[in-house]
């Protein structure tokens, strides 16, 4: 039968014994549940009240890893502990049958007994709080359950009562503390420090050994008279759990004495594992873990701490770092070159601009253009300078054009299609008639100084009676505008066409198609006569919104005492202003014709009279009432314009000033395209032809010549200013006479023929030279000789040289001859035989980068010298003739197909930077022009920063 | 360092992302693989880890 002990549990089977005590399985009674008695043999001394608490207190323990107590009681003053029971067997157990456990495994495991051991050393139980140590932990306190977990058991309640001789001793697993053993101090002896005798010590819940332990199966000690006490903690318990893992891993119980313990072996262990171990181990408690959490995390870590996964780690850092890096810098590159090439591809496009609105005659949009595509300030995210844009400033400002003549100088749009145009005397307004407006514009600063109402019709005229004073075909009749005053100054019928006479008295005006004109004197606006037509009216559209067909006379003379209108009949006649009464019928209303332009100079009244079969010219002296000259054509028309400067006749692409009596006449103009329009100031005539307009000086000698892509349909030109309008656009264009005689070098008579003009190296003589001839002069002017070059059909070329010999001029000849002439004074320096030249035509020019190699017909080639590779092309359209590097650059010469030389300024990459029109040298770094009027300029090369100033000056 | 145009920049730049990124994956796949590997290993050693370090 079996033994039921406090009515509550009945003894199933002793399980086992020990220092501590007898173990019994056991059944609870009434829960039917098995439970471990354990008896413990030893007095308990403590007050029964403290005992309750304390029982009550570890009754509350709970882990996963902890069995749980449930009771306590008190019987033949033995204390039996009621513990929940563990299925399973002990880690003894299998260690004596000669298993071994799987690293893994043991690992597994000591992470689980030091989260046991964590909650129990917690400060955290009962009151006060306070932790317990178990003090015994052994493979045989170790129960290894059936689901592969462990739990900690054998917890000496006894311990925790702080009860005598309550401290476990097992060999080999105890720590030096439990022998008495303190390896802490810094003078420790290897024995250790000796224990005091007959003290005692209490700790939460842990107890000194106070005397020696008897040597038994659960321990044994090194005890001595002591001098101190040494009491087992938390290290304590590590050591020992050190200690079980050292006897599960290697099999083998470690040496009781702890500094006589064998390290496990890294070649069999994993060398993380082993230092774990071994620091739980180390004799001296202080460099041991210092608690369970502490080794419980180095287990944890192993992991992470594995030597591998730190060098993959550091491997993977490095990668990802220079892969970042690789990515990252790759972004900023792509990104910065993104943005400069968005930054190149924005100045282009506003350079492009700029040659645009230059080409259109808005010389400061061009600037303004130009200048945004050239940046202030340098910065990463800016690229540098493209050669396109420096170009179109240096286009724009016209730095190398240094010849005389009309330069674009700005536009003026109106707010629609010009009818009629007119320039001050002085050239600084002008007056446009639009739809239905007059606009009055300052030609200087291009500003708007009054837009007046005119009369609702493209027959609407103005004329400037002077510089300050307007006459026009205003709303409601002609009126007379102060420019400077901004009134007006008397008003009279309704006008659409008006003339003045030569000395600004009189004004004659028509409108439209009526019958009569009215005169005016253009003091006060007081009618000084009307002349009455007889019915007849001058010939004007059906529709007269949009055009004014401009082929009728109406002029006066000189001092407004005859006036000349034509008819819608083909009639033209000359009135007496002073009778009203016809004074002369030049034409009757059977003439046929339907156009008539003309006017007076002085007492001639030149015409032209066209139909669609022929036209005629002629003048007619008024006073003396007849003809003086005349001629006729049947296939072009005559244009004729007659103020008191001088009739002007125009035919096809002729101008001439003729002389009224003589017949004489002057070329103004001579060019190779038909004239649509002309006028002239009478030193300076502007004329357009069908996609130019051009302008003449007084010998007839082409200044400048501009592409227009619209009609010119309006020109006039005075002062020192000239416009050009369209009916087909809105935009007037000014241009602006420039001299630019302070950079004059020399000049000659241009009617002396040459191909070429150089400066001497000493810069006294300029010689002007081609293949037949060459004229030497001094700088002051004067023709120094004047040599026929022989044999000039046999030339192969030509070289103005300049070297330490002085300056000359080397022919060569093709069949290999060369001779040499001073360009001091002209003298034959030499004649000598060389090789006969290669005809290949292939010129080969050499800077210091560059190898330039120039080919008949072919655009020349740049390479570079020291990798030989090609670099670029050079203009393909014009022969290369010379090559000249000057610092940051190189000046490229060229000769067209008809003669005309010029230049252009390349950057240190064979970029176009600049076009120098009429080049004919380069001295020093410094250019010099020929220009067709006889001038020879100079100028020195400018820096784009220079340039930048320029353009900002010439802006504000 | 004129031969390096602002096309080399961008262009060089984007290569550089491109191979850079490929670079990344090919390396994130093998370092994955590799990683595989090793944990098997060192639970084999070490038994299984917690997801992070403590």
């Amino acid at each position: 039968m079996s033994e039921i002990i406090a009515s509550t549990y009945e003894i199933i089977r002793k399980i086992g014994s020990g220092g501590g005590g007898v173990v019994y399985l056991a059944n609870h009674v009434r829960l039917k549940k098995k439970v471990i008695l354990k008896a413990d043999k030893r007095k308990i001394t403590t007050r029964p009240d403290l005992l309750r608490r304390e029982v009550d207190i570890l009754k509350e323990l709970s882990h996963t890893y902890i069995p749980q107590v449930y009771d306590y009681f008190v019987q033949d003053d033995v204390v039996c502990t009621v513990i929940d029971y563990i299925d399973g067997e002990s880690l003894d157990k299998p260690l004596e049958r000669g298993e071994k456990f799987s690293q893994a495994q043991v690992i597994t495991w000591a992470k689980e007994i030091l989260e046991a051991l964590d909650y129990l050393h917690s400060p955290t139980h009962g009151s006060p709080a306070r932790g317990y140590v178990h003090s015994d932990i052994k493979p045989a306190n170790i129960m290894k359950k059936p689901d592969g977990h462990i739990c900690l058991i054998d917890f000496n309640i006894a311990l925790a009562l702080g009860e005598e001789n309550a401290v476990g001793c097992s060999r080999g697993y105890a720590s030096p503390e439990h022998y008495g053993l303190d390896f802490s101090l810094r003078n420790r002896e290897d024995s250790g420090t000796e224990m005091l005798s007959g003290s005692r010590g209490r700790r939460s819940g842990s107890r000194s050994t106070a005397a020696s332990v008897k040597s038994s199966s659960a321990g044994s000690s090194s005890g001595s008279s002591g001098k101190r006490v040494i009491v087992p903690d938390v290290r304590s318990d590590i050591y020992s759990l050190g200690a079980t893992l050292y006897h599960l891993l290697s099999g083998k119980r470690p040496n009781e004495k702890a500094k006589d313990v064998v390290p496990l072996s890294k070649k069999e262990f994993s060398a993380q594992l082993v230092d774990i171990i071994t620091k739980a181990m180390n004799p001296n408690p202080d460099l041991r873990y210092q608690s369970a959490r502490e080794m419980l995390k180095a287990l944890k870590n192993l992991h992470w701490n594995d030597i591998r996964y730190i060098r993959w780690k550091r491997r993977n850092r490095i990668a990802y770092t220079v892969l970042s890096l690789l990515l990252v810098g790759g972004g900023i590159c792509s990104f910065l070159g993104l943005k400069r090439m968005q930054t190149t591809e924005s100045w282009l496009k506003l350079a492009e601009y700029s040659g645009n609105a230059l080409r259109e005659g808005d010389t400061a949009g061009a600037v303004d253009y130009a200048l945004q595509a050239l940046p202030e300030e340098k910065s990463l995210l800016q690229p540098a300078i493209v050669p396109e844009a420096q170009k179109a400033l240096t286009d724009a400002l016209g730095i190398y054009d240094l010849s005389d003549g009309y330069k674009t100088y700005g536009t003026v749009e109106l707010p629609s299609q010009p009818f009629f145009m007119e320039i001050s005397p002085d050239g600084k307004t002008a007056a446009c008639i639009y739809a239905y407006s007059m606009m009055i514009f300052d030609t200087e600063n291009c500003s708007i100084l009054a837009d007046l109402p005119v009369e609702a019709s493209a027959l609407a005229e103005v004329e400037y009676l002077d510089n300050d004073t307007v006459i026009y075909a205003g709303e409601e009749g002609i009126r007379a505008y102060s420019i400077s005053a901004a009134k007006e100054l008397w008003a009279g019928k309704p006008a659409t066409a008006i003339e003045l006479s030569a000395d600004g008295k009189r004004a004659a005006a028509v409108y439209k198609d009526e019958t009569s004109a009215t005169v005016y004197d253009t003091a006060n606006g007081d009618v000084v006569a009307t002349v009455d037509f007889q019915g007849r009216h001058r010939r004007t559209a059906s529709n007269d919104i949009y055009a004014n067909p401009q082929n009728n006379i109406l002029a006066l003379n000189d001092d407004g005492s005859l006036m000349a209108e034509s008819f819608s009949d083909g009639s033209l006649a000359v009135y007496d202003l002073g009778t009203g009464e016809e004074y002369l019928t030049l034409f009757d209303n059977s003439s046929g014709y339907t156009r008539f332009e003309g006017g007076f100079y002085q007492q001639y009244f030149a015409f032209s009279a066209t139909n669609e079969e022929e036209s005629v010219f002629a003048v007619v002296d008024t006073d003396l009432m007849e003809q003086t000259g005349g001629f006729q054509s049947q296939s072009s028309y005559y244009g004729v314009e007659a103020d008191d400067t001088g009739i002007y006749v125009q035919q096809s692409n002729i101008l001439v000033n003729l002389h009224p009596v003589s017949g004489e006449n002057r070329p103004l103009v001579t060019c190779s395209e038909s004239i649509r329009r002309f006028d002239t100031d009478g030193t300076h005539t502007l004329i357009t032809t069908k996609d130019a307009f051009l302008f003449f000086d007084e010998n007839a000698e082409l200044m400048e010549r501009y592409e227009n892509d619209f009609s010119g349909d309006f020109v006039r030109i005075a002062g020192e200013t000239a416009l050009v309008g369209s009916m087909d656009s809105a935009f007037i264009r000014i241009l602006k006479y420039e001299n630019h005689s302070e950079s004059q070098l020399f000049s000659y008579d241009p009617s002396c023929e040459h191909k070429e003009a150089r400066k001497g190296l000493d810069g006294t003589t300029i010689m002007l030279f081609d293949y037949k001839q060459f004229r030497l002069y001094s700088m002051d002017g004067d023709l120094i000789t004047e040599v026929s070059i022989p044999d000039s059909m046999d030339i192969y070329d030509q070289q103005y040289v300049r070297d330490e010999d002085g300056s000359r001029l080397e022919i060569y000849y093709k069949d290999g001859r060369i001779t040499a002439y001073s360009a001091e004074d002209g003298m034959l320096l030499y004649e000598k035989t060389g090789e006969v030249p290669d005809m290949s035509l292939e010129e080969e020019f050499l800077t210091d980068e560059y190898r330039i190699v120039s080919r008949l017909h072919e655009a020349p080639e740049v390479y570079d010298r020291k990798s030989g590779k090609l670099v670029c092309h050079l203009k393909d359209d014009d022969s290369l003739t010379y090559v000249t590097q000057i610092d940051g650059g190189i000046v490229v010469q060229y000769v067209t197909a008809d003669g005309y030389r010029y230049g252009q300024l390349l950057n240190e990459k064979c970029k176009t930077i600049a076009e120098l029109p009429y080049l004919c040298d380069v001295l020093d770094g410094s250019l010099i022009f020929d220009y067709p009027n006889g001038n020879l300029r100079q100028s020195r090369v400018y820096l784009i920063d220079e340039i930048k100033e320029i353009a900002k000056s010439e802006r504000s | 360092m004129e031969w390096v145009t602002d096309e080399l920049l961008f262009y060089g730049g984007l290569a550089t992302v491109i191979a850079a990124l490929i670079l990344l994956i090919i390396y994130m796949v093998i370092s994955r693989i590799t990683f595989l590997h090793l944990k098997k290993k060192l639970d084999t050693e070490y038994g299984d880890a917690p997801e992070k370090k403590q």
